[in-house]
């Protein structure tokens, strides 16, 4: 059967010597990078993108993809562990890993994590072989009125996210949005909000924000100067209690693991999508399928489960447009192509006829780097639990280091730097008031999409509204989002008035 | 004078002034065309006035209801960004290391402990982990010093 | 008489002008004003090694993304014009001041064009929806069914040559705006868009893997090295005489003997096999001009840029 002989081919290829080594190499710096907040795999393998002219094509490519998908494993160590995003895909396990961590279970958050990011890793892996030039196909017919659907369906859905009050997090989406809308309008080409200065023309950026907003605003929060009351033991002592999930955690998992891996598998595939969006709608999905959606933001596992595996499985599908069609779906995919072309390897339909050995070789070594991963993320993780006892006041100002590094690293702009601590003091403020920083993120990255695709399909429709829903694909989810949308007005109604009832009862 | 959710009425109040500001610039500056043919100032507008109604259903809501102005520190905020501008400020001019060896310096003061000592000693160990992540192993192309006279 | 030369020389030797005899003796960095990974980056990459080689002084390659070439462009008008810090542009370095007016920098007088690196004219490359074969069925088939132009964006080079040739060629036809040639071309291929324009290093991978058609070349004669892709010259359009290309700059005010220098240089490393090789490719040649042949070029064209922006209304606010 073909797909044996392709399978043979690509592990003979993954398996030798040199490439399992890189495997290693690129996933335990990916692993590395992820741990760290503020610098991630895009900035990573810029740097390294001068290695690939003196290694094998292979070679430098298993290298490059093992640090791009090893991050979204390290990613969640210092969101579980400290609140702070290690990458923008991992904003989202802040909320339930965290709390997870304060109750003592970092070591069960972590595990979790670690598996369900195998799992969504592997799932991924399986779409990629088996699927990859129908969903490419596929992937074509989503033009900029599918792409305006979707988001917005993705929006309703994600929004379930909002803890507490809806205005306030729905405030929060809005603010998100216009955040994003600062910036070159990529459509009219006007700059909007930049106040003459050139370094705003390309927006706010997503890393500066998810590390100002999350990570510079929780060091300022979580520091305990000696005015303020000691803080309570439990939140930062090392239980080694359970550092092994319970069954009950397995249980809660499987189902949460199938079903982000299918989203996380969907979002990766579709071109200007990827890991951040899959992780805010698998989330969502979870909290909305769950029969005890309150336990969500105080530490369910599937809370954390449902990201990580998304995001792991999007970082997989990622490589479907890249190797199959030749197109980057994200920055950091334009690099793997880049890395492709300096070898004179021209990614695209005819790749995996014309270049079997180096697809073949590469899916295969994703494998291989999975399961490196997975051997060695778990037994770290009792490290990373030891990491905890550091006193805080030696670690806060490695992790304003790092994250100013990192920021500074994209493109070497002293102005992304001070964006990051103007969001860090956002982020304080709204600390101050209550108002919820995920959806704000979430409007932040889903906003420009739905703008943008949507006045495009407007000049494609030229000005025909109904386009939009005549479409077979968008009119689906016109249809899906009207029904979504339906029922939370219905359940938050329905919220409301028995809490009435109960009220008045009282 | 009945209590109310001071700090959900600032924070309501905050919100409807920042949507107010987006929407009046927006108006101001920026073309805003029709739904069908949206200018570039069209979606701040509109938004603007959303997240003003929003704002201001969350005033609303702090009036009848009672709740404490919760503390805020001022001093450990300051400390931390002034280390974040610190590092953007030295960077270019005196190199990566100067500016993480201050940057990490001047945040270790954030909890309000006057350790000086112990923080140089901490700045000068995370400059040389900041050396041998980023310059040796990354080989990120950054002067580690420099001197701009 | 030759006590004079030596005085001469011993005067500008002080005064540091006559930098052109032993640069470089330290390293030297190539800014790329784009995000790694593209055909730019790559090309200017190589220029790089060969330039490396060739002086022996390490050659540094920094990518300064944003604002369609502008922060990275910004960043080399403040740098020392020692030749030390360079700069590789595509033609959106004379497209894009077109349409931002606020540059913290005169595109003219604070940037020096050292030479072309290589050049090939602009393709029109034609997606799922687009029945014709030639340029000639093309025009046939947007009279009857108006064609959408995908551009980069505003202000990109794919940009400015769709409104080139929608006016000359009397096309009936939009523009819509994407983020990238990659989104673009996607959405051709998607029978979304109709017709993209750009350079050959830009849609070349995408034409020879079958996934958009090459329509035709704006130029008055046929590419070389696409023998079979029609001009618009020969299907009779007239006043589309821009090619697309890649270019060295330098910071304004650079010493004119070392820009020929550096001129030189360029042209002797754009001419090596190795270099060759990566020329084809791109389906580009090597830019054969001199400083002041490439200085007036990139002026003519920043100017018709301007002109057209105005005509078909491109400004940006």
């Amino acid at each position: 059967m073909d797909m044996f002989s392709n399978i043979a081919l690509g592990l003979e290829t993954a398996l030798t010597p040199i490439n399992v080594l890189y495997c290693f190499i690129g996933v335990f710096l990916g692993t590395f990078i992820g741990v760290l907040p503020g610098i991630g795999a895009l900035a990573a393998i810029s740097m390294l993108f001068p290695i690939t002219y003196h290694l094998e094509p292979t070679t430098a490519l298993i290298m490059l993809a093992g640090i791009y998908y090893g991050t979204a494993y390290g990613g969640s160590t210092a969101s579980i562990l400290l609140n702070i995003p290690g990458t923008s895909s991992s904003v989202v396990t802040c909320l339930d890993g965290y709390p997870m961590a304060q109750q003592g279970r970092a070591g069960v958050a972590l595990a979790m994590t670690a598996l369900g990011s195998f799992f969504g890793g592997v799932f991924g892996i399986l779409v990629l072989s088996l699927f990859s030039p129908l969903i490419s196909g596929y992937a074509l017919s989503f033009g900029p009125a599918e792409y305006f659907t979707l988001m917005v369906l993705g929006l309703i859905a994600a929004s379930a996210i909002t803890e507490g009050s809806a205005a306030k997090g729905l405030a929060m989406v809005v603010l998100g949005i216009l955040l994003a809308t600062v910036g070159m309008d990529p459509q009219s080409g006007t700059p909007r909000f930049t106040f003459g200065t050139l370094d705003l023309m390309d927006g706010l950026g997503l890393s500066a924000l998810a590390m100002g907003l999350f990570g510079i605003s929780e060091v300022i929060s979580s520091i305990r100067t000696k005015n303020d009351e000691a803080a309570p033991a439990s939140a930062r002592s090392v239980t080694m209690r359970s550092l092994i999930p319970s069954r009950d955690d397995i249980r809660r998992s499987w189902m949460p693991m199938l079903r982000s891996s299918t989203i996380g598998s969907f979002f990766g595939a579709l071109p200007g999508t990827g890991p951040s969006i899959a992780s805010f709608v698998s989330y969502a999905v979870e909290k909305r399928v769950s029969k005890t959606p309150q336990r969500f933001g105080k530490g369910a596992v599937e809370g954390v489960v449902a990201p990580e595996t998304a995001n792991n499985a999007a970082d997989q599908t990622a490589f479907i447009p890249t190797l199959s069609l030749g197109i980057p779906g994200s920055a950091t995919m334009a690099l793997m192509i880049g890395a492709m072309m300096v070898h004179g390897i021209h990614p695209g339909p005819k790749m995996m006829t014309d270049q079997p050995t180096l697809f073949w070789g590469l899916v295969m070594s994703f494998w291989v780097g999975n399961v490196l991963l997975i051997i060695l993320n778990l037994p770290l993780i009792g490290l990373w639990v030891r990491l905890l006892t550091v006193p805080y006041h030696l670690l806060f100002p490695a992790i304003v280091m790092f994250i100013a590094i990192g920021a500074y690293s994209v493109r070497y702009s002293a102005f992304d730097v001070l964006t990051v601590a103007g969001f860090g003091a956002l982020g304080y403020v709204m600390r101050i008031f209550a108002f919820p920083a995920a959806p704000l993120l979430l409007g932040f990255v889903l906003g420009p999409l739905i703008e943008q695709h949507f006045r495009r399909a407007m000049v494609l429709a030229r000005g025909d509204l109904m386009a939009i829903v005549e479409r077979p694909i968008s009119g689906v989810f016109v249809v899906i989002s009207v029904l979504l949308l339906g029922w939370s007005l219905w359940s938050t109604f329905r919220e409301a008035g028995k809490r009435k009832l109960l009220e008045s009862e009282n | 004078m009945p209590s109310i959710d001071y700090r959900d009425a600032v924070g309501g109040a905050l919100l409807v002034a920042l949507g107010a500001a987006f929407t009046a610039y927006s108006w101001m500056h920026y073309p805003l065309g029709t739904v069908t043919r949206m200018g570039a100032g069209m979606v701040p507008f509109c938004l603007g006035v959303i997240l003003a109604i929003f704002g201001g259903m969350v005033l609303f809501a702090s009036l009848s209801r009672e709740g404490t102005f919760p503390q805020i520190r001022v001093a450990t905020p300051l400390v931390v960004l002034g280390s974040v501008i610190l590092f953007a400020v030295v960077i270019k001019p005196f190199g990566l290391l100067s500016a993480a060896f201050l940057a990490t310096f001047v945040a270790a003061f954030a909890d309000l402990s006057f350790r000086p000592l112990r923080n140089a000693a901490l700045a000068t160990g995370l400059s040389a982990v900041a050396y041998l992540i980023f310059s040796l192993g990354l080989q990120l192309p950054l002067p580690l010093f420099a001197w701009p006279f | 008489m030759k006590i004079f030369a030596a005085a001469a020389l011993a005067f500008a030797a002080a005064t540091g002008t006559v930098v052109a005899q032993d640069f470089p003796n330290k390293p030297v960095t190539i800014i790329i004003p784009y995000s790694g990974g593209g055909s730019t980056d790559l090309m200017a990459r190589s220029l790089a090694t060969e330039l490396q080689e060739m002086w022996g002084q390490p050659v540094v390659v920094e990518n300064r993304a944003g604002a369609g070439s502008m922060i990275g462009t910004a960043y080399l008008s403040q740098q020392q014009p020692d030749g030390y810090t360079l700069l590789v542009n595509t033609a959106a370095h004379s497209t894009a001041p077109a349409v931002q007016k606020d540059l913290p920098f005169d595109p003219k007088n604070d940037i020096t064009p050292i030479g072309m690196v290589a050049t090939s004219p602009y393709v029109a490359v034609s997606g799922a929806n687009v029945k014709s074969e030639g340029f000639d069925q093309f025009v046939a088939e947007a009279k009857e069914r108006p064609m959408f132009f995908a551009t980069a964006g505003v202000g990109s080079s794919s940009h400015f040559s769709a409104e080139l040739l929608i006016q000359q060629a009397g096309i009936p036809a939009d523009v819509v705006h994407y983020s990238g040639g990659g989104e673009a071309q996607v959405n051709l291929m998607g029978g979304h868009a109709d017709v993209y324009i750009s350079t050959t290093a830009s849609v070349m991978p995408y034409v020879n893997n079958g996934q958009v058609k090459a329509l035709v070349v704006l130029a008055p004669e046929r590419f070389e090295l696409l023998p079979d892709v029609q001009s618009s010259g020969e299907n009779g359009v007239e006043g589309i005489e821009i090619d697309g290309w890649l270019g060295l700059f330098g910071p304004g005010g650079m010493d004119p003997a070392l820009v020929e220098k550096l001129n030189a240089d360029m042209n002797k490393a754009i001419s090596t096999d190795r270099f060759k090789k990566v020329l084809e490719e791109n389906f580009v040649v090597a830019g054969k001009t001199t400083a002041a042949e490439f200085k007036e070029q990139v002026e003519k064209e920043m100017d018709l840029w301007v002109g057209l922006a105005k005509e078909r209304n491109i400004v940006a606010q």
